[in-house]
């Protein structure tokens, strides 16, 4: 029997593609797993479009550092935590942007158009903005322990902090939602 | 009353406390109003989450459809080619090799033969599929004419048996008659063979009395 790549766990599709540079492993690889770091970089994101392009660059930084790849931890874990930093890397980036646009301008507070009243209106829409107002740390344990059902366990390992930190800042997050959604839960 | 931290009422609420743990939580929570108050309102949170949990991002059901074989594969892979090369660009990590033009091209020649071997195997998938549909066709066919042949051979064969038993009585029913005319004639025969022999019989016999008594005539002349 020869190499029956379908039936590879993930580990063996990483190592594949290290040693042999095997193409056919990592598409598969990709198959596997684009649309959940696409999910993971769309909770952490809050933009679809961004989100696709940081699911690219998870998996270019993947290629790019096969040779690194060890079978230490889980490739999930491993993976998980490539997409985690690339999102966090954008999100600072993205913060420098904001500062810089703000010391230029002066800060204006345009009333909401008709149209995004709307849009908050949709209570998805109030959720994904509660979400988005988190800081960086509870988002990314919201987005891996609540959105991608990850044990605590695993959320600690692939953030690189204790499980006891990851359960603090899961709780942390659920009172800042409890807050930031307040009016929507008083609706239902 | 001593109650559960944060933490542990994250625990409790992901159902990743253990054991009995969960169960004294749940208990604690029926006495303390304070930690059900907490406990409800992140659970009405957690409820709140789900909202979200159901709006994906839009390009992930187009992923997941690969029977739209060649037109999606032809936009997904110019796509994803662009986007690594866009993303090769991007990385900029101190400890990262930048994904060059080959790691690119390599990439899409894998999605490429991914791709083909995908629409390899749906259109065995059809052809398969249509070869059962056919041959179940054929085999129905089969069958009827395989019956209907089988139908007239029977007739057939029953009519040519019938003669047959017919010829075979009739040779029958000649024999016996030959046979039973044979037998008579034996019979007749015999029958008469044996009054013959009969009537010989009886002759001696007379003739042997009537010398018996021609003898005892003779000697009581004597005395």
């Amino acid at each position: 029997m020869g190499w029956d790549r379908f039936r590879a766990s993930d580990e063996e599709l990483m190592e594949r593609t290290r040693d042999h540079d095997d193409h056919q492993a990592f598409a598969l690889l990709m198959k596997r797993w684009e649309a959940p770091v696409e999910r993971l970089c769309y909770r952490m994101l809050g933009d679809a479009h961004l989100a696709e392009d940081m699911r690219q660059e998870t998996f270019a930084r993947l290629f790019a550092s096969r040779s690194r790849y060890t079978r230490r931890a889980k490739f999930s874990t491993y993976i998980w935590r490539i997409a985690i930093n690339r999102c966090l890397d954008e999100l600072r980036r993205k913060r420098r942007e904001t500062e810089a646009m703000e010391r230029m301008d002066p800060p204006t507070f345009a009333a909401p158009s008709a149209e995004a009243e709307l849009i908050q209106r949709e209570e998805a829409e109030a959720v994904r903005r509660a979400v988005m107002s988190l800081d960086e740390k509870y988002r990314a344990v919201v987005a891996l322990r609540h959105y991608e059902g990850l044990k605590f366990r695993e959320t600690a390992e692939i953030l690189d902090i204790p499980v006891g930190t990851a359960k603090s800042r899961m709780a942390e997050a659920l009172n800042q939602l409890a807050r930031r959604l307040k009016p929507l839960l008083r609706r239902r | 009353m001593d109650c559960p931290t944060h933490e542990e009422w994250a625990e409790y609420l992901y159902g990743e406390a253990v054991g009995e743990e969960q169960e004294k939580r749940t208990v604690h929570l029926r006495n303390c109003a304070e930690c059900r108050s907490l406990v409800d309102g992140w659970r009405e949170t957690m409820y709140a989450l789900h909202q979200w949990e159901s709006a994906s991002p839009p390009r992930r059901q187009a992923q997941l459809a690969w029977r739209t074989a060649l037109r999606w594969a032809a936009a997904a892979c110019l796509a994803l080619a662009l986007g690594y090369a866009g993303a090769a660009l991007a990385v900029k990590h101190a400890d990262s090799r930048p994904l060059d033009e080959a790691a690119v091209e390599s990439l899409r020649s894998s999605l490429h033969e991914e791709l083909r071997v995908s629409l390899k195997k749906e259109l065995t998938q059809e052809m398969a599929n249509e070869m059962v549909v056919t041959m179940d066709a054929a085999r129905r066919q089969l069958y009827a004419d395989l019956y209907a042949a089988s139908r007239r051979d029977m007739a057939a064969f029953s009519t040519e048996t019938q003669k047959e038993l017919q010829r075979w009585l009739d040779q029958f029913n000649h024999e016996y008659i030959e046979d039973q005319a044979q037998k008579e004639s034996f019979l007749a025969e015999w029958a008469n063979s044996r009054d013959r022999q009969y009537a010989q019989d009886m002759e001696a016999l007379q003739t042997d009395v009537r010398r018996l008594a021609n003898m005892r005539l003779y000697v009581s002349q004597r005395e």
